[in-house]
């Protein structure tokens, strides 16, 4: 395999799980009754309410964007720069509400400040009338993905302190304390990984629908939502999804021109040393204060949700109900990590090496389909790919893939181009040179140099396959749908004990699989 | 007709010149050295040479034929019978000592018994035998350099490039190394081009010294005509 | 390299043959249905279903609960190139849109029998089943109860009643229907004289419910599973079948709706599906489960809680007519709740 045609299997790939479909979706929306019409556009438009649901939107995202900086960026530096004790169990317990469908957060804190919750029952209802009201609402959404959407910014942090060169702090603490190095050297080298997250979080923040629906409260998406349940128009349903589409395009874009051209001189494989902050005699207090915010934040709701689920039969009925969706469900997420590691992995290579003039197109391209409602590229395929003579496609469980890899490219891609920065380009070059095939430098190079950052990549794929909701529920073949499309669906007037236990067994999938990857990864490391 | 013949050849990172207007002749079996301070443009005629990035305008020919030219790469990197020894080496860390020589030689289709001979002789060469089943990561700095060296001639390349090859390494061993090279090339036979901001090195490999300053060719002669080139130089700037 | 090629294509030749064996294959002995009903009371049905009769049920489910956009969009998109044979709603609605927009098909089951006309399709497009019945929801310190959904606007209750936002759910079904039975002039009158009657409202009628059971409030209007359940629960609520008397406008009742799907892959195995739904068996066992729905057929063995059809006078609507006016009074109650 050349690599032309490699690239051109990237191209076509997402071209039919991403653009074909969305295309599709924006011609049905400005062909209306065989001829073309702005109708859907201007009568959205001229709408009040779509004004005021946008600045609902753009509140919601604004301000979970902030406060998950706000807390993001000092734990990312305390986690990975600081001789914090636990550290990485801290970064992986407070990782873990990103990981599990946002549903279910927001249904543990239910459980907490309802009115029916741990507060009432502890406090009385006087204050759990307070707390729920707060709940519901701007207040609760920004809580709840707040603590969802954190650990975006914190593990980026992470991730972008570990590629500074280590000699451009030691000469900066030549002559200034550390919290002066970190101000004005560390934080502007990684400020390009910070807006990085901190745009993710608000797009990811103002696609969500789960949440404010659950929560009450209106945000932009839920017009888009509405057009379709409602009223069941297509058409009106995309030009609702097109203000998203603008304001996800416009963030983009600005990440673009402002954050990626500010490279620095990375850390590469052969550079060593870290620099380590000692934190001397606030470590003991630094310490608790972010233990108690993993107690409040992750442990505390997850008891909650396990304490619900602690009936004699609700394991037993949830198994009995569900077993078989739990195995599809891994089977598929499986099959799905793999091809976005595939694809997200070529993918990468060809923005890393700027190689092809059509790079750039595909990294917006994947970028822009994450940040997608999932529903409007569930529709886009079903109108696309629901034909006789695709069947193949449409009534299997290749349709459900298709999403995944419409949806989550960005993601690995994204992975394997950071991994790819701290490979020097002389690793191939001197293959090359030596005569070595595209793909047996890739196969035999690349590959086994990036194999980290390649686990990493399919734990995270594995992971945004499981959790996925939006895509599924739209695409999933009769009969065989997903372990999160059946709790979801039992939610309706399910028992709370069983929910719960659902739920739960759903977190325990994700520490389980994050336990396994992370185990892989520690004994690759030290290999 | 030239061993190595690059005219006028240019080479722009955007708005960036990294080397202007290049003509040079090299003739088989000589050892070049390109000499200049850093980001002077001389890994980049490195580069160019090998065919890892294309001109932006003039012609680069290898043994008679046009290799690159105005933009585009005519002799693919693997077909120019070039060995490159890098910066950082680019030893594949995964792999041992053997294995990053065996790589090149299966990529080129050489059958195991004949592999397995022109290992074990190649490290003999570079006095590494007992190292074969190391990986890279475990030798020291002079050894990575002979390992580099080795890959790098495996091959039987007939034009060998080395980009500074010996700038991190103390002084003794730079002596012992560069002694080594020249026992090679003399006994091998393949023609060397070398790049470094050491003029003593330079002067101690180089047949021919090309001194390069803001991607230009200053100066192209023997180590005393360099020599003479410096000490004008420091005139001036003492005068200034 | 070649090696990696060839594993490659065998891959995917085996992935397809597996795909095109376990997936593929119309002429089985399917039936795809396609449900809006919540899963947990639908579920149970269908697995009967697929133990009586051998067929396998395929499934998609789909909550209304929850407002996603699932199967109704589905069946939409799917117009083209249908993959359900029969769709289950959980109210008749859903079932007249589907109508108009030429997915479905007629079929008029043997087992209609008996279900009053008014919860069917004329032709036979949708046929009603098992309702809920929009019913008040009394707390029982209440000795004077209230018997009508006038009680709303009755300055006796002022402050004391609770009913859930009617942007969602059957609330927005009852609303529309009062504007069709009353007329739009006469629905709005009664729509403000429920706010200056001091009338609150809660996000679903389950928390209406909560409300009435904890004494917060006196009633509301609720679906009566709301009610039952909690009864059943032994919480101190009773359920009042509103507006029965002789010039009263009845009980509101949606019924489930069953329709068969134009270009069904298993027109057949759909229709004995639809049979099944229908049957007095399947309406007794919804009367039993937790969403306590009313059978349509009359006499069919029931909880002690539910009133037999032939005893509940029921509100005649139209149902085509409230699925327009649904629509047309969206930006009214948006702004009647304040958005």
């Amino acid at each position: 395999m050349g690599k032309r045609l490699a690239f051109w299997l990237v191209v076509a790939v997402l071209s039919a799980a991403g653009l074909l479909p969305i295309l599709y979706m924006l011609w049905r929306s400005v062909w209306i009754d065989g001829h073309l019409s702005l109708s859907y556009y201007i009568s959205l438009l001229s709408s009040d309410r779509t004004w005021a649901l946008l600045a609902h939107s753009i509140a919601l995202a604004t301000l979970t964007t902030i406060s998950s900086t706000l807390i993001g960026i000092p734990l990312g530096i305390l986690l990975a720069k600081t001789d914090l004790p636990f550290r990485k169990a801290l970064a992986v317990t407070l990782t873990l509400p990103l990981l599990i469908p946002p549903y279910i957060n927001a249904l543990s804190w239910f459980y907490i400040l309802g009115r029916d919750g741990v507060i009432a029952k502890l406090v009385g209802s006087a204050v759990s009338n307070i707390t729920s009201e707060l709940y519901f609402g701007l207040g609760g959404s920004t809580f709840v993905l707040t603590i969802t959407f954190m650990p975006v910014v914190m593990l980026l942090t992470m991730a972008y302190l570990g590629t500074i060169n280590p000699e451009l702090e030691e000469v900066g603490r030549l002559f200034s304390r550390w919290t002066t190095v970190l101000a004005r050297i560390t934080v502007p080298m990684i400020l390009p990984g910070i807006s990085l997250a901190a745009m993710l979080v608000f797009l990811l923040a103002m696609g969500e629908f789960g949440v404010p629906s659950f929560l009450r409260y209106d945000v932009f998406p839920v017009e888009s939502f509405t057009q379709f349940s409602a009223f069941y128009n297509f058409g009106a349903a995309t030009a609702a999804a097109v203000p998203l589409a603008v304001i996800t395009a416009i963030l983009i874009s600005l990440e673009w021109i402002f954050a990626r051209e500010r490279t620095y001189r990375l850390k590469t494989a052969s550079d060593s040393g870290f620099l380590r902050i000692e934190l001397k005699r606030w470590r003991h207090p630094i310490f608790i204060v972010i233990l108690i915010f993993a107690f409040t934040t992750v442990i505390f709701p997850l008891t909650v949700l396990v304490t619900r689920s602690m009936t004699p039969n609700a394991y037993r009925e949830a198994l009995s109900i569900a077993h078989d969706s739990l195995l599809r469900s891994i089977v598929y997420a499986i099959i799905g990590a793999t091809l976005l590691v595939g694809i997200g992995f070529l993918l990468g290579y060809f923005i890393h090496k700027r190689e092809f003039s059509l790079w750039r197109a595909l990294d917006l391209l994947s970028i822009f389909l994450f940040a997608l409602p999932g529903t409007v590229i569930g529709v886009g395929l079903i109108g696309l790919w629901n034909r006789p003579s695709t069947d193949l496609i449409y009534t299997t469980p290749v349709i459900i893939l298709m999403g995944y890899l419409a949806k989550y490219t960005a993601l690995t891609s994204r992975i394997t181009v950071s991994t790819l920065v701290q490979i020097p380009p002389s690793m191939e070059e001197s293959a090359r040179l030596a005569g070595v095939s595209w793909l047996n430098r890739i196969m035999q190079v690349v590959v086994p140099l990036s194999k980290p950052g390649i686990l990493v990549a399919w734990i995270v794929g594995f992971i945004f396959c499981l959790r996925d909701l939006g895509i599924t529920i739209m695409v999933y073949p009769p009969g065989h749908d997903t372990f999160t499309v059946r709790t979801f669906t039992l939610m309706a007037n399910g028992s709370p004990q069983l929910i719960a236990a659902l739920s739960v067994m759903m977190v325990a999938a994700v520490i389980i699989v994050m336990g396994t990857g992370w185990a892989a990864v520690h004994i690759l490391r030290r290999k | 007709m030239a061993f190595i013949e690059l005219k006028n050849v240019s080479k722009r990172y955007g708005k960036r010149l990294a080397v202007v207007d290049f003509t040079l002749h090299i003739d088989e079996g000589e050892r070049v050295v390109l000499l200049g301070p850093s980001g002077c443009g001389k890994t980049t005629v490195l580069r160019l040479m090998a065919g890892l990035m294309a001109p932006y305008s003039g012609s680069i020919y290898l043994y008679g034929e046009l290799a690159s030219t105005d933009g585009k790469v005519l002799m693919q990197p693997e077909s120019r019978h070039i060995g490159m020894v890098f910066q950082d080496l680019a030893l594949w860390p995964h792999l041992t000592v053997k294995g990053n020589l065996e790589f090149v030689l299966k990529a080129k289709g050489v059958p195991r018994s004949e592999r397995e001979r022109r290992i074990s002789e190649m490290l003999s060469l570079v006095s590494m035998e007992e190292f074969a089943y190391v990986k890279p990561t475990r030798l020291s700095g002079g050894q990575q350099q002979r390992v580099a060296l080795a890959r790098a001639l495996i091959s039987h390349p007939r034009i060998l490039l080395m980009d500074e090859p010996l700038s991190n390494l103390d002084f003794e061993l730079n002596l012992r190394l560069r002694r080594q090279i020249i026992r090679l090339q003399n006994r091998i036979g393949f023609t060397l081009i070398y790049v470094t901001h050491d003029r003593e090195e330079a002067y101690d490999i180089g047949t021919r010294i090309v001194i390069m300053r803001n991607g230009r060719i200053a100066m192209v002669g023997s180590a005393d005509d360099a020599e003479a080139y410096f000490s004008r130089l420091y005139s001036e700037i003492d005068d200034a | 390299m070649k090696k990696w090629i060839w594993v490659l294509i065998l891959v995917v030749v085996v992935g397809a043959f597996l795909l095109w064996r376990f997936y593929g294959g119309r002429g089985e002995n399917v039936v795809v249905v396609y449900v809006s009903e919540d899963r947990v009371f639908s579920e149970p049905i269908l697995r009967d279903f697929e133990r009586e009769t051998g067929i396998k049920v395929k499934a998609i489910y789909d909550t209304e609960e929850a407002k996603s956009t699932g199967v109704m969009n589905r069946l939409i998109a799917e117009k083209d190139n249908p993959q359900a044979d029969v769709y289950w709603a959980n109210e008749p609605i859903r079932a007249e849109v589907l109508k108009q927009k030429g997915i479905t098909t007629p079929y008029i089951s043997p087992n209609a029998d008996g279900i009053p006309d008014v919860f069917k399709d004329p032709q036979g497009y949708w046929t009603g089943f098992s309702a809920r019945a929009r019913v008040l929801i009394v707390n029982t310190r209440v000795h004077d109860m209230p018997s009508s959904i006038m009680a709303f606007v009755d300055p006796q209750w002022k402050g004391k009643a609770v009913i859930a936002n009617p942007l969602f759910g059957t609330t927005t079904v009852h609303i529309a229907a009062l504007f069709v039975l009353w007329g739009d002039d006469s629905a709005k009158k009664f729509m403000e004289a429920m706010k200056e009657n001091g009338v609150k409202t809660s996000t679903s009628n389950g928390e209406s419910a909560d409300l009435v059971a904890s004494g917060e409030f006196d009633f509301s209007l609720v679906d009566n599973d709301d009610a039952v359940n909690r009864m059943r629960q032994g919480q101190p609520v009773k359920m009042v079948f509103p507006d029965q008397g002789e010039n009263g406008i009845g009980c509101l009742l949606l019924p489930n709706a069953v329709m068969l799907i134009k270009g069904a892959p298993h027109p057949s195995n759909g229709k004995k599906l639809i049979d099944y739904l229908l049957s007095k068996e399947a309406e007794r066992k919804l009367a039993f489960a937790d969403c306590a729905q009313i059978p349509l057929h009359p006499g069919v063995e029931m909880p002690p809680e539910l009133k037999d059809i032939s005893q509940i006078k029921t509100m005649e609507i139209d149902y085509p007519a409230v699925a327009k006016k649904l629509v047309e009074i969206q930006p009214f109650l948006k702004e009647w709740v304040g958005y």
